[in-house]
């Protein structure tokens, strides 16, 4: 009797630690999704700056998306479009373990509530980032605010509100009081924005078809991605197989409106074809999942599935018409999952040779959203001040110098945050 | 006495080959091994006749179906190159069955020689192999010999005086080689050895002296090709067919047999390299403009081959089998449809190869995931157990007989009289090879 309790109580013990062991296991951040995450802020942020600089040739053309003057990679596909899709295969890396670290620490339905909002967050962010260009737009005289534009303005003043008390709240005598009704009124200011970017975009869409042309104009990159984290939530806790199903038959739906009469160029019209084509980023997204949970199995199976992936992508131009990241072309989901697969799938086997403390691709992947926001106001107000002749004219060496410190200064930046482990993420 | 003892020993070898086909191709057997007194017991694997079967199903599909106009609207998917349906540009989906074909003999090319190596040694080992390739190519002249000489003859289009000399040649050894097949199988009821080991010799010598001659031709054919102006004077022979592609493939693949996996792929890729850079920088016009490449694309079918020996020692080991399938795939793809790169099945151009390889080891490996299941009729395994004689029954039947001489009738054939000629023969195919698997009767050269 003893000795069966003894053995019950090893058993549970062994359990507990297998527990934690797996635990300990999630959480253990992977160098190689963070160094991958790092290479697509790195290459989305500097390669845009570069693009500043005619005289820097080859290195301009980087981050252009045009044909005509990016570096075409596969037939209606350049460099510059790879990066987004890989930022998004980053986001479905680690998605499933996020989304299970939260539901073990505060239950599934606050899980899908933190997902819900922090996908409509990263929307708002993105409104937010619009309504700033609207403002310089209509500062300089070449736009006009509608009403729309002013309830965005109110609901970010609100969500501006919700960050100062947040970092008030960072007083510890003032955290209990603040900590939680802040950062619900940061969160719901930044959903609000979300959802009515989603509605005023469906009707810029809706317009477009119509013939009317776009009123809104209020979707770019942030909204995409949130977007495609909406449609991709249901699906964080299915099986691989579920994952694939369900992505599967978001394609296909999406590829046959996307064929279908001129929806393809109506579709281009809004960037990253909008909310309707968020569907297709979506679909990618998951796919992106169902790559992850085979990595997580063996690794192999992601370098398989990838180059399957984006053979068959390249084989279904031939029908489906070219890679065009515009419209979120079904090609492009399917090459945009397979090479950003195949790009992760490099970072990895180099892993095993870095071994120095010397990491910077790291640091910048481990704070994407201040990256994000620093590179749009500092980068972005800087570009806007300084004359012509110190950008597009200036000469190679005085490209270099910006390009240098542009490089040095944000990287130095993502170094402190890492060492401080200051990460903000929404 | 010392003869005796030869003659006993050739005897002996002669029934260790039939016995070691035999063995390769039994569902199971058993082999004692007396020394060890071990029991092995081995495994026929089923998804390599499967693979021979679709492949030799389809091939004569293609065959049979183009002799009748009412089939027409399936030439989009029995039609080679241009005429049928593009699967990438330049490949049709017809184009993928014979790639198919040498990527499956590739998957049996080193247990055979392996098997032939312990039993006689490495030398006869290489020199078996080589005569069997130079066997099939001397079996496909042969063939060209008859549609080009005998069934002009027949039909009045040509005098044999008015054929080129390599026909004459190759239609006078048709005949010689068919009376020497009819001895051979008259020696099988025969009960002497002596008689049946030279008959069997007389008849596969013949074979590959006719397989060397056109060896001979096709060379010298290619060199007056690249030398001689369009209209000058011309001594080679421009014949050339898939048998003797196929032999051809094997003899340029051979010297490799022995190599250790690594050792095939590096050959693989600098074969693959130096040729797309040729075929891409002139090459290709002189490979297309003969079937299958003529002595060109023979590097790039043997590289298919080689491939197909890679990839069954891959065959338990999941990660690289298919990491390597899906990167070939991935990058062919990329190569014809993103940067133009030429794909022909005639040519046989490296990247045309390369997909055929993807797609080969795709099938291959899906089959492998139901060797388990065995079900008692197992159509395409039963096609796959006979294949050589499949085909040359098939392209002798049904390509020469019936399309060179009753061409004209079958093609005006309504559908309703197509359909059962079409099943009769496919129902033929059939119940040959089911008979001879039933009988554990395995035809090979």
């Amino acid at each position: 009797m003893e000795a069966n309790t003894k053995e019950i109580s090893e058993n549970k013990l062994q359990a507990s630690s297998n527990k934690s062991e797996e635990v300990v296991k999630e959480e253990k951040r992977i160098k190689s999704i963070d160094r991958f995450r790092g290479f697509c802020v790195f290459a989305m942020l500097i390669f845009q700056f570069l693009k500043n600089f005619e005289s820097l040739g080859f290195l301009s053309r980087l981050a252009d998306h045009s044909l005509e003057n990016g570096i075409v990679i596969l037939p209606g596909m350049t460099l510059a479009d790879i990066i987004a899709p890989a930022f998004i295969f980053a986001i479905g890396l680690t998605f499933a373990l996020s989304f299970n670290k939260w539901q073990r620490l505060y239950g599934t339905k606050h899980a899908i509530i933190h997902y819900l909002e922090r996908a409509l967050a990263i929307i708002g962010v993105g409104t937010f980032l619009d309504l700033c260009n609207k403002f310089l737009d209509m500062f300089g005289g070449d736009y006009t605010f509608n009403a729309f534009d002013w309830v965005v303005t109110a609901f970010s003043i609100i969500a501006i509100l919700g960050l100062i008390l947040r970092l008030l709240a960072l007083i510890p005598s003032w955290k209990r009081k603040l900590s939680v009704v802040s950062e619900q009124i940061f969160y719901v200011a930044l959903s609000c924005l979300g959802i009515m970017n989603i509605i005023i975009t469906s009707i810029d869409y809706a317009s477009i078809v119509s013939g009317q042309g776009t009123i809104y104009s209020y979707w770019v990159t942030l909204q995409g991605i949130g977007f495609a984290i909406l449609i991709a939530l249901p699906f964080v806790k299915a099986k691989a197989w579920v994952k694939f199903l369900g992505a599967l038959v978001i394609a296909i739906l999406f590829t046959v409106y996307h064929q279908l009469g001129n929806n393809r160029e109506l579709l281009d019209v809004i960037v990253h074809g909008g909310v309707v084509g968020g569907f297709g980023w979506g679909a990618m997204l998951i796919f992106d999942m169902f790559i992850a949970d085979l990595y997580f199995k063996k690794k192999y199976n992601a370098l398989i599935v990838s180059a399957l992936f984006c053979a068959i992508g390249v084989f279904l131009t031939q029908w489906l018409g070219t890679i065009n990241m515009g419209s979120c072309s079904p090609t492009f989901i399917l090459v945009g999952v397979g090479l950003s697969g195949l790009i992760f799938v490099v970072f990895d086997l180099l892993d095993k040779f870095h071994r120095s403390k010397f990491d910077p691709l790291v640091w910048w992947g481990k704070n994407p959203i201040i990256m994000f926001l620093v590179e749009f106001f500092v980068i972005g107000v800087y570009t806007s001040l300084m004359p012509e002749s110190a950008l597009g004219g200036a000469p190679v060496w005085l490209a270099i110098i910006q390009a240098i410190i542009a490089i040095v200064g944000l990287t130095a930046f993502a170094f402190l945050l890492a060492k401080k482990k200051k990460s903000i993420s929404l | 006495m010392e003869e005796k003892i030869n003659e006993k020993t050739e005897v002996a070898e002669n029934s260790a080959l039939q016995n070691e086909d035999k063995q390769e191709v039994s569902a199971k057997q058993v082999i004692a091994d007396k020394n060890a007194g071990v029991v092995v017991k081995k495994e026929r694997i089923l998804s390599i006749d499967r693979f021979r079967g679709l492949c030799m199903f389809l091939m004569a599909c293609s065959f049979i179906f183009p002799l009748f106009s009412c089939f027409d609207f399936l030439a989009p998917v029995v039609e080679h190159g241009d005429k049928g349906f593009q699967i990438l540009p330049g490949i049709s989906f017809a184009d993928l069955f014979a790639a198919m074909f040498i990527f499956v003999i590739g998957l049996t090319i080193c247990k055979s020689f392996k098997a032939r190596e312990e039993k006689f040694g490495t030398a006869r080992a290489y020199f078996q192999l080589a005569l069997r390739f130079l066997c099939l190519i001397g079996i496909g002249i042969l063939f060209n010999g008859f549609e080009n000489g005998w069934v002009d003859i027949f039909l009045g289009d040509k005098t044999f005086s008015e054929l080129s000399i390599q026909i004459q040649i190759y239609s006078v050894m048709f005949w010689i080689a068919i009376a020497l097949l009819i001895v051979y199988i008259v020696s099988k009821f025969v009960k002497n050895e002596k008689f049946k080991i030279v008959a069997e010799c007389l008849f596969k010598y013949t074979l590959a002296i006719a397989g060397i001659l056109a060896l001979f031709f096709i060379l010298v054919a290619t060199a007056e090709k690249i030398t001689l102006p369009e209209t000058g004077e011309r001594y080679g022979g421009w014949e050339w067919d898939t048998l003797q592609n196929i032999g051809l493939a094997g003899l340029l693949a051979l010297p490799f047999v022995k190599f250790k996996k690594g050792g095939k792929f590096a050959i693989v890729v600098i074969t693959f390299t130096v040729l797309t850079i040729l075929m891409q920088n002139g090459l290709f016009p002189l490979a297309n403009s003969i079937l299958e490449g003529g002595i060109i694309g023979g590097f790039s079918w043997a590289c298919i081959l080689l491939m197909g020996s890679i990839f069954f020692e891959l065959k338990d080991d999941n990660k690289k089998y298919w990491t390597l399938t899906s990167l070939i795939l991935l990058v062919s793809v990329i190569l014809i449809v993103a940067f133009d790169f030429i794909a022909a099945k005639r040519g046989c151009t490296p990247v045309y190869a390369m997909f055929c390889i993807a797609i080969a080891a795709m099938i291959w490996g899906g089959l492998n995931c139901i060797n388990n299941w065995k079900p008692k009729f197992d159509f395409f395994e039963i096609w796959g157990s006979n294949a050589i004689l499949t085909y040359i029954t098939t392209i002798f039947v049904v390509g020469m007989l019936f399309g060179g001489l009753l061409g004209d009738q079958l093609t005006t054939l309504s559908i309703w009289a197509a359909i059962p000629i079409v099943l009769v023969l496919l129902a033929g195919l059939t119940i040959m090879n089911w008979l001879l698997r039933r009988k554990n009767k395995y035809i090979k050269i």
